[in-house]
């Protein structure tokens, strides 16, 4: 699985292809976008900055780039508004808005660019409940193809978000800048979705919803987590994922057989839950 | 009939035999389910007795099984009797032995205590040998005050000291250790309880603690710790003992546990939480509990590597 951090730039390097960034005002999310996307020109990646409005009212997020005509001048950075990007004022579609990801990628690919980085202001898809359920879900999506794909993106929101809900957009990113959560949900190309980090009492209740938001991937009667960087998981947390494996009526597989996890399972008797060492 | 809980006094092996063969073969021959659940060698000893019809009975060795006398109930008892839940069961289970250290006993009665108020209206008959010639004379008189029944295996009687409370209360007691070499950890808040983990995990490698125990206490030091949390007053006082060739997990809060069963009883399937104290004593060699009104102190003993390899299996008695 790929690793995950806490992050306080917002250049990407080798660790996070996808960065959780929450600012506090534009000046902010402009800079970061700018540190972002020089990041990107400079790996050889075709470069957006989606945010809200028109693209002609947007000249900030890219002014520190200017000095860089050449990538200009060849289509290798826009500025894209966010309603041409997203689908404005209403829940997105998880898996519409992955393809869209990646046509945009393979055009980028196919123009001869080294992949595409974003860097986009997203506070206004997840105004509703409903809204972040299903950006949540996108996010979470997105990963495998990422883990696959020369995609890349800091994902920033406006701290009005609110705890909750930056809390939970947190959960489903490799990097984000706050470390409020503890514990990360991300996809994984093997095994289709990885825990990581530590979960009690402190994230339990953010924990419990994450799994039915994220709606992990169920194969062959299986729902299987690559469990192998998660730290600990404490008596609570461990049969919330076997919920929701039995609520599919299939069996919750933990890879990574770290000590006391299966002394966990046999005391609290999950036999629907089984532990297995790492692929 | 319900629940029958019987101490079986015994001096040699023929009392022994002579008690408990015809208990198990009178409970097969009215198809009821048997368990043995004893120390080795007395486990042999009923086996060999038994002939054919130890095929149809389960045999548990209460060494291993009842190393914590905490985990007898809902490992043991309440599980093989939850497997026959339509069926009158009988189970010979014997959790003092000669080699009980002074620490582990108040664990022991305090669980033949209990066994009275878990079975209470189930079909359950329970037998526990107890050895009136080689236990010290005040086992043998809190067996008198733990069982409601009594049998020498001649003569059975209601016993005239019956009074489990009694005994539950006379080994609610503080433990004491040496306060000089105590390692002390307070947990205020949530995020505490993971620094509590590391904090813990830090000293017990250092103390020598092998790693599969030591995954074993960053669970017992997390359940605890939250438990307080939750329901001990919000905060409390995590200690690390290295006594007596244990490492001893001291948890103290100022909530008042008033159910004496908590920890005791099965896990319900399906639930979220609720099982701490239950894990706790799945995973630590003994838990003792000192309640009271003022607050509550959790000791989880964790066997060291040194103690564990000097722990022969119990004699003969």
């Amino acid at each position: 699985m790929r690793l995950r951090r806490v992050v306080d730039h917002a250049r990407h390097g080798a660790f996070a292809d996808r960065v959780c960034r929450l600012y506090r005002d534009r000046a902010e999310f402009a800079r970061r976008s700018r540190e972002s996307l020089a990041e990107g020109i400079t790996t050889g990646q075709q470069v957006w900055c989606i945010s809200p409005g028109a693209p002609n009212a947007l000249p900030a997020e890219l002014a520190g780039l200017s000095s860089r005509e050449a990538a200009s001048r060849d289509g290798g950075a826009r500025v894209v508004s966010l309603g041409s990007a997203y689908p404005a004022g209403t829940a997105v579609d998880p898996e519409s808005q992955v393809r869209v990801c990646a046509e945009a990628t393979e055009a980028a690919v196919a123009a001869g660019y080294r992949g595409l980085r974003v860097a986009a202001d997203r506070t206004a898809l997840v105004a509703t409940p409903e809204q972040l359920a299903a950006f949540v879900r996108y996010e979470h999506k997105v990963d495998r193809y990422m883990a696959l794909r020369p995609f890349t993106a800091m994902c920033a929101y406006h701290h009005s978000v609110g705890e909750h809900a930056s809390a939970v957009l947190a959960t489903v990113h490799p990097a984000d800048n706050t470390d409020a959560t503890g514990f990360r949900f991300s996809d994984d190309p093997v095994t289709a979705s990885a825990l990581s980090g530590e979960l009690d009492l402190a994230n339990g209740e953010l924990f419990g919803a994450t799994p039915r938001t994220v709606d992990p991937v169920l194969e062959a009667g299986q729902i299987v987590i690559d469990a192998t960087a998660l730290e600990f998981i404490d008596h609570r947390n461990l049969p919330r994922p076997a919920e929701h494996a039995v609520r599919h009526d299939s069996e919750l597989v933990l890879r990574g057989n770290r000590a006391g996890r299966a002394r966990l399972r046999q005391a609290l008797e999950l036999h629907h839950v089984r532990v297995e060492p790492a692929a | 009939m319900t629940s029958t809980h019987s101490a079986v006094f015994y001096r040699t092996d023929a009392d022994y035999l002579r008690a408990l063969v015809p208990f198990v073969v009178e409970g097969l021959a009215a198809d009821e389910p048997v368990a043995v659940a004893v120390p080795e060698p007395r486990l042999r000893l009923l086996r060999d007795a038994l002939g054919a019809d130890a095929d149809r009975v389960t045999f548990i060795d209460m060494y291993r099984a009842g190393r914590n006398p905490g985990r007898i109930i809902p490992t043991v008892l309440h599980r093989f009797a939850d497997s026959h839940p339509d069926r009158h069961v009988r189970i010979i289970g014997g959790p003092v032995w000669a080699g009980r250290t002074p620490t582990e006993y108040p664990a022991c009665a305090q669980h033949e205590a209990l066994i009275n108020l878990v079975f209470t209206g189930r079909r359950v008959t329970i037998a526990c040998p107890y050895d009136s010639a080689g236990l010290d004379p005040l086992v043998v008189a809190d067996a008198r005050r733990t069982h409601p029944q009594l049998w020498d295996g001649h003569h059975r009687l209601a016993s005239p000291d019956y009074d489990p409370h009694a005994v539950i209360n006379a080994y609610n007691r503080a433990l004491t250790f040496d306060n000089a070499t105590a390692m002390r950890f307070r947990v205020a808040s949530t995020g505490g309880i993971r620094a509590a983990r590391t904090w813990a995990t830090t000293h017990a490698e250092r103390i020598g603690l092998g790693p599969a125990r030591v995954a074993d206490l960053e669970l017992i030091v997390s359940e605890l710790t939250t438990n307080s949390l939750l329901h001990g007053g919000g905060d409390c006082l995590l200690a690390l003992h290295d006594h007596n060739g244990h490492l001893v997990c001291e948890v103290a809060d100022a909530g008042h546990l008033a159910n004496p069963l908590a920890g005791y009883l099965p896990a319900t399937p399906g639930s979220l939480g609720g099982h701490g104290l239950l894990l706790v004593h799945q995973l630590a060699d003994l838990v003792h509990t000192h309640r009271t009104p003022r607050g509550t102190t959790q000791y989880a003993f964790l066997a060291l590597p040194a103690a564990t390899t000097d722990r022969s299996p119990a004699p003969a008695t």
